[in-house]
């Protein structure tokens, strides 16, 4: 057995990204505002084309 | 997000993209219908379309309008993608398709499909005879995508079946006989991303507010450990990513945060049944704790089908190990 393969290599996000972090947050928080939690619940397995067309082409957010 | 801007992309970094995935899903974003053409399907016709399928498809994923399905899985072999049978074979006018996939998530939804077919019939191709092909899900004829029930009651993986289904000749993504290496490629984006931990996320935060703060010491350590493997597998997906930033390859290490994600999502509804005395439920009558633990109840055990089954990846572990 070869364990040298299974490295993680520490990674950090740059904080250069926390002002996207933070927009993507407040963009969130208007737009899920309908969605009761057991919605959301779903998260990548709920299909609305609505919210997919509708934030898609906000700034690239899918 | 990261499709290039001359197609209508946005062009935005890999990173970019983890911090807008980690957002949407902890906050319960319903992403499926264009999770899949984003995650992977987008990113593989910007590196192997042709500039008529670049030009075609991609505008369509940056619209919102193109919603993925990825043909891999069949039955009988599961995600053994070497033992494919599916066939593509080449005719006159292109392509001329047969063949069933299965647990294919989205198909009923889908506008397109990548899917992955036999191109070479000899005995010994294996794994060099496979090819990926693009397909438009609306305007080809032959294809019926069935869903198949789950727990939820709601039919989110399908059964596919290909009946001379005829495509142009330009729907051949990338090289033929490179399928696999293609999907090699592909699957590593699938396995490791911020989805493999954050699935059961909102349960999580729904336990905390109704425990609200009347935890005993000893929920609170089994919620303290759940948290700390939820940090660890951020650690170790954010390594990932990086490797991938790096143009690495890291499906060994991706074959590990899927499945140790997996088993971390599949327990958290058991252990918040441990920890408050209400029952699960899909109806009204439930607070939304209630409704949300009885929906990733039920759709909890299916996560170890999505990406791979565990018995795939282990097999790549084990590969990657030296041991196998």
């Amino acid at each position: 057995m070869n364990l040298d393969t299974l490295r993680f290599p520490p990674y950090e996000l740059p904080a250069s990204l926390a002002p996207l972090r933070a927009e993507v947050r407040e963009f969130l928080k208007t737009e899920l505002g309908a969605y009761r939690p057991v919605v959301r619940s779903n998260t990548w397995d709920g299909t609305d084309a609505a919210f997919s067309r509708s934030s898609v082409p906000v700034a690239g957010w899918a | 997000m990261t499709l290039p801007k001359e197609y209508g992309g946005h062009g935005r970094s890999a990173l970019e993209r983890y911090v807008v995935v980690e957002e949407t899903l902890a906050a319960g974003a319903p992403v499926g219908y264009h999770w899949v053409a984003d995650r992977q399907s987008g990113l593989m016709v910007a590196r192997l379309g042709t500039e008529a399928q670049k030009k075609s498809i991609i505008p369509a994923i940056t619209s919102g309008e193109a919603c993925f399905a990825i043909g891999m899985s069949e039955p009988n072999s599961g995600s053994d993608l070497a033992s494919v049978k599916s066939k593509a074979e080449k005719v006159a006018d292109g392509w001329l398709l047969n063949g069933t996939k299965i647990w294919t998530s989205n198909a009923h939804n889908a506008t397109h499909m990548i899917a992955l077919f036999r191109t070479d019939f000899s005995p010994d191709a294996k794994h060099k005879g496979l090819s990926q092909f693009l397909i438009d899900m609306k305007t080809v004829r032959g294809i019926t995508p069935r869903p198949i029930r789950d727990l939820t009651g709601r039919g989110h993986f399908n059964e596919v079946s290909f009946v001379d289904v005829l495509l142009p000749p330009d729907a051949l993504l990338g090289r033929e006989g490179d399928g696999w290496n293609q999907v090699t490629a592909e699957l590593a984006y699938e396995r490791s991303g911020p989805e493999r931990y954050l699935s059961c996320f909102l349960l999580l935060s729904e336990l905390i507010k109704v425990l609200d703060g009347k935890a005993s010491p000893s929920a609170l350590a089994k919620i303290g450990a759940e948290l700390a493997w939820a940090a660890t597998l951020r650690n170790m997906s954010l390594s990932v990513a990086g490797m991938l930033n790096e143009g690495k390859d890291p499906s060994l290490q991706a074959s590990v945060v899927k499945d140790l994600g997996c088993h971390f999502e599949q327990r958290l509804p058991g252990l918040a049944q441990e920890l408050v005395a209400m029952e699960p439920t899909l109806s009204d009558s439930g607070i939304d704790y209630q409704q949300v633990l009885g929906n990733l109840m039920l759709l909890a055990p299916s996560f170890s089908l999505r990406g791979g089954t565990l018995e795939i990846l282990r097999g790549i572990i084990a590969r990657g190990l030296g041991v196998r």
